[in-house]
């Protein structure tokens, strides 16, 4: 049995006799690798090589998404660009299209171009601004008034996602799978997820 | 080779993304191919990540994040103790992680435990892990909870999938797009996902809930990153 092994055993199975051994917790020389990673909804799912193989390789490309960090976002930019651009030209909005640079002259319609929308999403990291207090998916990132960012358990994501990425300024149709709640009612308090069904 | 058209490739794309309802079913290292909940085995599920969830509590005082892992988890799921769950959070934008919240479970079955660090700081950066200790919370049994309010809290298990997401609305939109009639019957013209209606495809369904409640101030100031992570341990 390498020493190796044998701390690994030991971390798993024997903590408390292992650590005696030379006094550093066996436990902190274990080593994991990444395998997923998840922040903003759909960005893996959706964005990054669509029409690939799924695989079970490492090289598949959202494995390698899923194994990688928001500093790899570079990797992934011409993907995810792609894949929006396909998106956008669904909605016969022009103003959607890759390319267009987006359309501010409806404030009420926050249209973002793909270059800035494939930006905002690539890192996939979920931005929180701990000074505000309005909670909010890609709240900081469209500059809503006093917002937090980050994520509700109750927010309608699908919804946000599509009408902030996929479709912005675009019709109900697109931008609404028209399913607005959850089944299930969150606590109030600490954990604040719905109990089990 | 032929590029495909905008159209084709948003079907191509759509029905993947509604093969997988989102990021449920989406485990690494796992072709998908199989519908339904038992398309990935148990081992995988334990470290799929389907949704991260942040927002404010007390007032402000602490922040809630929220990983949810196992897809369609029953009654007999847990963590798996050969897997390192984490937040990072990047408090400067370099897009590097700076400090990490760790979650990790001792034991299966009924006899799992959790532990969490709270906020520390990492020793390895990237995506090549180690364990940071001491815990800030241990011996937390599966399904409770520990900490006081304010502070720092630490709940695992099997809760309501917080996520909703209407599969065959989406699914219609796909047939449109592919150029069938879909729900308007008429293959000339994409509606998108009408008419409205409210069905919840993951309605029922249970998973697994990480929740770690920090101070805020812990995790920075100003504007930070988040994201969660899954680890696996190397065998070395």
């Amino acid at each position: 049995m390498t020493a190796r092994t044998l701390t690994a055993a030991c971390a798993l199975f024997a903590l408390a006799a292992c650590s005696e051994i030379d006094g550093i917790d066996p436990r902190t020389q274990l080593k994991f690798d990444q395998v997923d990673r998840t922040a903003i909804p759909a960005v893996a799912t959706l964005f990054v090589d669509p029409l690939g193989t799924r695989s079970e390789t490492a090289a598949d490309p959202k494995n390698r998404f899923n194994a990688g960090a928001p500093l790899n976002a570079p990797d992934f930019a011409d993907d995810i660009r792609a894949t929006l651009s396909a998106l956008r030209s669904l909605d016969d909005n022009p103003a959607n299209d890759a390319g267009a640079a987006g359309d501010t002259t409806d404030p009420s319609l926050p249209r973002v171009s793909v270059a800035t929308t494939t930006a905002v999403v690539a890192p996939d990291v979920l931005t929180l601004d701990l000074s505000g207090s309005q909670p909010g998916l890609l709240g900081v990132e469209l500059g809503a008034p006093d917002a937090f960012g980050g994520r509700t358990l109750a927010e309608d994501v699908v919804d946000a996602a599509l009408g902030a990425i996929v479709f912005p300024g675009a019709g109900p149709a697109f931008t609404s799978d028209y399913a607005d709640a959850n089944d299930a009612t969150f606590r109030d308090d600490f954990p604040y997820v719905a109990p089990a069904n | 080779m032929v590029r495909p058209t905008p159209r084709w490739l948003a079907a191509g794309l759509l029905f993947t993304a509604a093969a997988h309802a989102a990021d449920h079913i989406d485990a690494p290292f796992t072709d998908g191919t199989v519908a339904g909940g038992d398309a990935v085995d148990l081992v995988e599920k334990s470290y799929d990540i389907a949704d991260v969830f942040a927002f404010p509590t007390n007032g402000g005082q602490t922040v809630a994040l929220v990983m949810t892992v196992f897809p369609f988890a029953d009654s007999t799921s847990r963590l798996n103790p050969e897997v390192l769950y984490q937040f990072k959070v990047d408090t400067d934008g370099d897009r590097i992680e700076d400090r990490v919240i760790q979650v990790t479970a001792s034991g299966t079955g009924s006899a799992q435990t959790v532990a969490t660090t709270g906020v520390t700081t990492p020793t390895v950066l990237g995506t090549e892990d180690n364990r940071l200790l001491p815990n800030l919370l241990e011996g937390v049994p599966f399904n409770g909870t520990a900490g006081v309010a304010g502070g720092t809290r630490l709940f695992v298990g099997l809760s309501d999938d917080p996520f909703y997401f209407d599969l065959a609305a989406f699914r219609n939109f796909v047939a449109e797009v592919k150029g069938e009639p879909g729900n308007d019957g008429d293959p000339d013209t994409i509606v998108g996902f009408a008419p409205a209606a409210q069905n919840d495809t993951l309605a029922g369904a249970n998973i697994i809930s990480i929740v770690v409640e920090v101070p805020q101030a812990e995790l920075g100031t100003g504007t930070v990153g988040v994201w969660a992570t899954t680890s696996l341990l190397d065998p070395q």
